[in-house]
């Protein structure tokens, strides 16, 4: 079996969000994480005379877990973040995350989100920043399509 | 000129996709970027079919009488110029490159 060449990691990942003038804003240099979870809803079923189930499948969800890093700018990820929950609650923001990174060929995934949860843990003894990790979740489709600018 | 299928969703700016089924044409992006896409398995060469081989596109013997016999022919040469050596109204040329686009583009699956 030969071994992959086209390897690539996280470090270069590129982020976006609507700010809160609705304008796709590039927050990668304010957050450090971007977990994407797909799932397909799936169903069973066995009949009489086997042992084995039968699978139908039906719906597609998915969540997205974002870590802001709590910045002073007023521009930056922590600044969306929070105008978002306190001013515009219930509001959709455009996500989209382009991997490995803004470039021709990159995996472009885009959703319609909303911002589910937003804990902010605060400690005393720690010096590393404290951090926003964000729950948030499509309201619709979430597409994968290849960047090609 | 090249003709490349979409074999996936192609975005071209912030609020601009072509669909996969669809197809480009390499005067219109980079060599780097066709390359690239290409190595990606974004999109792939589409070998264009003769003008002949397209059901119902009565224009293939016309076209054929000025060295055109096959789609990507038809669709990189400047309309004004076949207008021109066929002596056909230009709206006439515009419509046969929509009638062999529509050939060359695959529909996507509904819930796609």
């Amino acid at each position: 079996m030969p071994q992959t060449t086209t390897a690539v990691n996280a470090c270069d990942a590129s982020i976006w969000i609507d700010n809160a003038s609705g304008v796709l804003t590039d927050v990668s240099g304010s957050s450090n994480t971007i977990n994407m979870s797909f799932a397909e809803q799936v169903g069973a079923v066995r009949n009489f005379g086997t042992r084995w189930e039968i699978l139908l499948t039906c719906g597609l969800s998915a969540k997205f877990g974002f870590t802001a890093v709590y910045s002073t700018s007023a521009t930056e990820a922590k600044a969306i973040l929070l105008d978002w929950f306190f001013n515009k609650p219930g509001t959709n923001k455009t996500l989209k995350v382009y991997l490995p990174k803004k470039d021709v060929g990159a995996d472009v995934y885009t959703a319609e989100v909303k911002l589910v949860t937003m804990p902010i843990t605060v400690q005393a003894a720690t010096a590393e920043p404290m951090q926003i990790s964000c729950e948030l979740q499509p309201d619709g489709a979430v597409t994968w399509v290849t960047n090609a600018t | 000129m090249t003709l490349y299928r979409v074999l996936r969703t192609l975005q071209v700016s912030e609020s601009r996709t072509i669909p996969a089924g669809d197809f480009l044409l390499s005067d219109e992006h980079k060599q780097t970027t066709l390359d690239k896409l290409e190595e990606v398995g974004a999109i792939g060469i589409l070998h264009a079919p003769p003008l002949s081989e397209l059901p119902g596109f009565d224009a293939a013997e016309q076209l054929a009488t000025i060295g055109i016999v096959n789609a990507d022919q038809l669709l990189e040469m400047p309309s004004e110029k076949i207008a021109e050596r066929l002596s056909v109204d230009r709206t006439t040329v515009l419509q046969w490159r929509a009638d062999v686009s529509n050939w060359l583009i695959i529909p996507v699956r509904a819930g796609g």
